[in-house]
């Protein structure tokens, strides 16, 4: 891998050129897309170059998603730590505290409502004390448990992918590496389908490199010429078969 | 609490006997008298929760030990509520896969 280029979202600069000689430049969706991991990985990623992506199992880690669970929530008067873990591995996030919006005590109280119960954490991936983290961290509260679901199945899926090992035509594994009990290799659930789930499904995969909040309704709705209700039809379906989840809000969908 | 759990459901109970394990299900049953009920989760898993009270027909994620040789009950040390919603279908497909990427999930 070339650990030299130019850094798009970074402060610039030429860090070097490929083995070719020519300036290579980094695709930036890369570095928009939220990848979802579990905390093992953050926790065994490693750094190529300083300052450079993290990288675990062969899959570069810049902006990452984690889904765990609360257990430890304490007051630092400047910050609130918050201790998670996910049956993987645990760790330790901190949400630095903006007084002029709330008291550390605020917030404290308004995190020890998470307490035991499943959040989904998102932010970019540092080292700090030989420790890796997640760097100002957004934490919102599960409401929907299958999002638990389909945050490890998406896991699973960039981990596949970024080994080589996962068919992307056919979302499955090769049969060859399905040594255990399923019989169906496809890492979803087949439902009812069909047509208009899989158009509304390729819309969201098309668009949501470009679009790391989510796709939004009213875009698939347009693209595909029907109705927003039916697209909401179809996207709750497609959520319920874990093919699909909320992005930044409900209105915004992203794939997995 | 030892961070590590292994998501596993009632087919890998043999295989994971004597570990700390991470279990989503619906719980059948569960009697307040014995503190013991039954969590359905690709099969039926015998559960003992000393210090909570789970209740029938809701989900739920435990973590617990599981017994060994002959008694598989799942000791349960937590518990968390899932919503009513919950697929179980899709759960059953996520114990599959973490068991074929074990490096995303656990130590062996």
């Amino acid at each position: 891998m070339d650990k030299f280029r130019y850094d798009l979202d970074g402060q610039g600069g030429f860090t070097g050129s490929s083995q070719d000689g020519t300036s290579q430049l980094r695709n930036p969706g890369t570095r928009r897309t939220i990848t979802p991991i579990t905390i093992k990985q953050l926790v065994e990623a490693t750094q190529e170059v300083p300052d450079g992506d993290f990288v675990v199992n062969s899959l570069e880690l810049n902006f990452v998603s984690i889904v765990a669970v609360v257990r430890k929530v304490e007051n630092l008067n400047s910050s609130i730590a918050v201790g998670v873990e996910d049956g993987t591995g645990e760790c330790e996030v901190r949400q630095w505290v903006n007084e002029q919006k709330s008291s550390p005590a605020e917030q404290e109280e308004l995190l020890k409502k998470h307490l035991n119960k499943y959040v989904y954490i998102y932010g970019t991936i540092k080292e700090f004390g030989q420790k890796k983290n997640i760097q100002n961290p957004i934490i919102r509260a599960v409401e929907d448990s299958n999002q638990i679901l389909y945050h490890y199945l998406g896991a699973i899926n960039c981990h596949l992918k970024a080994n080589g090992v996962f068919d992307n035509n056919k979302m499955s594994l090769p049969k060859d590496n399905t040594n255990n009990v399923a019989q169906d290799s496809s890492l979803f659930v087949k439902l009812s389908g069909g047509g208009l789930e899989d158009d509304v499904f390729n819309i969201i995969t098309e668009f949501s490199p470009s679009l790391p909040e989510g796709v939004p309704c009213q875009l698939i709705s347009t693209k595909l010429g029907i109705s927003n209700d039916e697209v909401v039809e179809v996207l709750q379906s497609l959520m319920h078969s874990g093919r699909v989840f909320n992005g930044s809000g409900d209105d915004n969908y992203l794939p997995i | 609490m030892n961070a590590m759990s292994i998501r596993v459901d009632a087919t890998r109970l043999q295989q994971f006997q004597g570990k700390v394990v991470r279990v989503m299900g619906r719980c059948e049953l569960f009697n307040t008298n014995d503190m013991r009920g039954k969590l359905e989760s690709n099969g039926p898993i015998p559960i003992k929760s000393p210090s909570q009270i789970l209740e029938a027909g809701k989900n739920y994620e435990i973590i617990g030990r599981i017994g060994s040789g002959d008694d598989l009950t799942v000791q349960v040390y937590t518990m968390t509520e899932l919503s009513d919603d919950f697929n179980l279908e899709v759960a059953k497909k996520l114990v599959d896969f973490v068991h074929k990427v074990p490096e995303l999930f656990y130590t062996t």
